[in-house]
């Protein structure tokens, strides 16, 4: 049962695009908490809100942060381009936006310090925050908020998050420092969603005269913003330096003089380094090392749901058996997910047999693994095997290093094929292939599945209605299309979860695919890092962060 | 010697334009589209068609090609794809880091190798050369994946001497740029410090028994130049060829070493464009190493001569 606060918020109308709000209750700073709490409902944040962290403690300042990142280069730090979210936490420091999402899920201003939205729900009006400055000494104005704009806006720039703007009618320079948003329909989304510096990117501020002056090219590897870092020194797949930026806007931060992030690919090497200190952070620690570093009194480790769903998915369009619902249940009942997180996952995902992860509180239903119909049952799925008689079969498995999926691949075959007559054939592709497949449903058997779920639309709507976004592999129930959009346009709260365990009932009946796990976060410091929080948004905030 | 040093340049210079052609157009056949993998899922048809159509990537391959060999003449390796920095820049950062691990490694592995071939040789079938065979095989048969995770274990986490990862260039100081390379050198030096002393071993124990030795013995020389002067110089031979190719595998397959030390070397650079289909470095990194190759082959080949007089080049 979610605290109640939360379920109240839901007493407003998806379908109105002001989520029942008032101009004036929309115009800030500060937003009331309950503008807050809708807008992080509306925008699918709402489930994280239960996770808002404590408040920080008395902070001290200065050092030289090393940090380890678990990629193998940064290879895109311009906004309009991230798409990888290791480097939107690394960039997330040298950019601003008008507005940023703050570790407690709540809008703030930013460049932007104050805003005013007209009774209509479409005019936005920004004040813009005086004496700014980017890391090379140029100015901030609204200029700059016009050239962000139309360079995210043009489609010759090819920004990936165009489609982020296509709701603004107009964007107008009223003064030096006041710039105005005409929005083609209300939207109170439109903070969030637009206008954050992350996750949105689509407005995060970016410097015309560096552009021009390096290129866009260069821009990806040495890019000038007006956050809180400037980048020092970038060198490609081996360092990216960033330096305390004296200029910054608000006064005191960043607390740190210097973070230098350092590509690690190998875990093993940066586990090692995070032992012996060289690098004092991790972004990302894979679940075999964490017992070791559990173990280490001079490390913390802080973790927390990941919001998506992992798991074997029968695409019908190729393989002709997967076609009988007996078949796909069966496969999804002959799964022994217990032992498949144990050996497969080293014990650190949540085995589960639906696609609602524990991220999204209010929606979340422990009981399922033993419950529902997919529960580990193999003298069940023996029998629905037998009544489909189909007789043996013979499927390949497309996977990938992806989440770990390889070693899960090598685990669930052998689980399968000891309960079925079925013969899985692991067929391991790149990540580049590999996506590009499971989108245009070119497998039989695909071990994957979703990932940045903040509301369960991404978990179902995205994935189970005829003919949506990602269902690549042929599943059609018109019940479920029905019961996904009346979730999607239902008002009560209580009502609302009641019609998506409906749904994912359902859907877990109809087993297009054999759900899997969950799988949970983990990143790892030493002791002396103070002040920083893990917050569930991409945009994480090393300005704070100072060294014991 | 000159005329064929000519000859021999002129085939350089074919043999990498036969390279760099044959990377051209087979990176392009195989699956997997740079501006793809760059922009991500999150792309629209309609900006993956705009990136290409920036980058060129929508022309002809001829075209294409055309452009890269015309730029190519001019020294423009382009820019990456992936991350828009520029070849010559990435491969200028990455060859030094992969050139002193090799060196390193190499001189490691000779300081070891050579000494215990000879005496390994000289007391065949005795307790040194049993001793120096085992650790030979070991050497060999341990993949360097393993080793070098056993030695960050050993050296960094449980002794704290050596650092466990990174690379430090030598402007930073001696100490710090050699402290981050031992371990990196050492794991890629170990699989050829067993080569070369079984080489060694081998090349020596032929020439021992050969007529001249036993002259140079006959004639009362002391042993120590009859070993070193005589026998050593002409087993040095084959030995020199392993160390041509040892070394150039050094700078070319350092890649395991790389990813597990975390240093951006050229292997790691080539891999990890490959995997991005990131064209333009792939093609510069190809062409860096074709390079390499002819010049350790031309290099060796100039060494015999003044190692034995009698080969001599018309």
């Amino acid at each position: 049962m979610a605290p109640h606060h939360l379920v109240d918020l839901w007493d407003f109308d998806p379908r109105d695009p002001m989520l029942g709000l008032t101009a004036a209750e929309l115009s800030g700073p500060p937003m009331s908490r309950r503008a807050v709490l809708r807008l992080l409902a509306a925008t699918g944040l709402l489930g994280l809100a239960a996770s808002l962290p404590p408040p920080l403690a008395a902070a001290g300042r200065g050092g030289h942060l090393k940090a380890g990142w678990n990629l193998d280069q940064f290879a895109i730090l311009d906004p309009a381009f991230i798409n990888v979210t290791e480097q939107m936490q690394a960039a997330a420091n040298i950019f601003s936006g008008l507005v940023h999402i703050d570790a407690a899920l709540t809008p703030q201003p930013e460049l932007a310090e104050r805003w005013e939205v007209s009774a209509d729900g479409r005019q936005w009006t920004f004040q813009l925050r005086r004496g700014v400055r980017f890391h090379d000494g140029a100015p901030f104005s609204a200029d700059d908020v016009l050239f962000t704009y139309q360079r995210t806006n043009d489609p010759k720039v090819g920004s990936i998050h165009r489609p982020r703007l296509a709701n603004i009618e107009a964007v107008t320079k009223l003064g030096a420092y006041e710039v105005q948003f005409t929005l083609k329909s209300p939207s109170a989304a439109f903070l969030i969603a637009t206008l954050s510096r992350f996750p949105a990117r689509a407005m995060t501020i970016v410097s015309r005269t560096a552009l021009e002056k390096m290129g866009p090219q260069q821009y990806k590897v040495t890019p000038v913003g007006t956050g809180p870092f400037r980048v020092k020194e970038h060198i490609v797949g081996q360092r990216l330096v960033l330096e305390r930026f004296p200029d910054y806007f608000i006064e005191g931060k960043p607390k740190l003089d210097m973070v230098t992030i350092v590509p690690v690919p190998e875990a093993e090497t940066a586990v090692a380094a995070l032992r012996t200190g060289e690098v004092q952070f991790l972004n990302n620690v894979q679940a075999q090392f964490l017992p070791l570093l559990e173990a280490d009194p001079g490390v913390t480790v802080l973790q927390g749901p990941d919001p998506g769903f992992q798991a074997l998915i029968l695409n019908q369009k190729t393989v002709l058996a997967f076609r009988d619902r007996r078949v796909r249940l069966a496969i999804a009942k002959a799964i022994d997910r217990e032992t498949l997180a144990k050996r497969g996952y080293f014990g650190r995902v949540q085995p589960d047999t639906g696609p609602i992860p524990a991220a999204q509180k209010l929606y979340w239903r422990p009981e399922k693994l033993t419950t529902s119909p997919q529960a580990y049952d193999p003298e069940a799925a023996k029998r629905l095997w037998q009544e489909a008689g189909v007789g043996s079969l013979k499927v390949k498995l497309l996977t990938s290093v992806v989440r770990g999926n390889l070693r899960g691949a090598q685990v669930l075959k052998p689980l399968l094929e000891q309960v079925l007559p079925i013969t899985l054939d692991i067929e391991q592709v790149d990540p580049s292939v590999y996506f590009k497949r499971q989108v245009a449903g070119d497998f039989e058997t695909l071990l994957g599945g979703s990932g940045a779920d903040l509301d369960p639309n991404d978990s179902i709507r995205d994935f189970f209605p005829t003919g949506a976004k990602f269902n690549s592999f042929g599943y059609s129930n018109p019940e479920v299309d029905a019961l996904v959009e009346q979730q999607f346009r239902e008002l009560d709260v209580q009502k609302r979860i009641a019609l998506v365990h409906r749904a994912e009932d359902l859907i877990m009946a109809d087993a297009p695919m054999a759900f899997t796990h969950h799988l949970i976060e983990y990143l790892a410091m030493r002791k002396e890092v103070k002040g920083f929080v893990f917050a569930p948004t991409p945009a994480w905030d090393l300005s704070e962060v100072w060294l014991a | 010697m000159r005329r064929y040093l000519c000859k021999r340049l002129l085939y350089a210079v074919l043999v990498m334009w036969g390279v760099a052609t044959l990377v051209f157009f087979m990176l392009r056949a195989i699956p997997g589209d740079p501006v793809s993998v760059m922009l991500g899922p999150e792309a629209t048809p309609e900006a993956v068609a705009q990136l290409r159509h920036n980058l060129g990537l929508d022309r002809p391959f001829y075209v294409q090609y055309v452009f890269w060999l015309w730029n190519l003449g001019r020294g423009d390796l382009g820019r990456s794809i992936v991350n828009g920095e520029r070849v010559l820049v990435l491969l200028g950062q990455a060859a030094p880091r992969t050139f002193a691990i090799a060196v390193l490694a190499l001189a490691i592995s000779l300081a070891v190798a050579l000494p215990a071939g000879i005496v390994s040789a000289l007391k065949k079938h005795t307790f040194p050369d049993h001793v120096a065979t085992v650790v030979a095989f070991l050497g060999l048969s341990m993949p360097n994946f393993w080793l070098g995770i056993v030695l960050i274990l050993v050296f960094a986490v449980k002794l704290g001497w050596l650092p466990a990862l990174g690379y430090v260039p030598l402007s930073e100081g001696f100490w710090p740029w050699l402290r981050h390379l031992l371990l990196p050198a050492f794991t890629s030096g170990t699989a050829f410090a067993a080569i070369i002393m079984r080489m060694t071993r081998s090349a020596m124990l032929e020439v021992l028994h050969a007529p001249y030795i036993s002259t140079a013995r006959a004639k009362g020389l002391r042993e120590r130049v009859v070993i070193l002067k005589h026998a050593l110089k002409n087993a040095l031979i084959p030995v020199i060829t392993v160390i041509g190719i040892a070394f150039s595998l050094l700078l070319v397959g350092a890649v395991v070493v790389e990813e597990v030390f975390a240093i951006q070397g050229l292997g790691r650079t080539l891999v990890r464009s490959i995997i991005n289909r990131d064209f333009p470095v792939v093609q510069g990194a190809i062409l860096l190493i074709a390079g390499i190759f002819v010049g350790m082959n031309l290099l060796v080949d100039i060494l015999y001569t003044y190692i034995n007089p009698r080969i001599r080049y018309e």
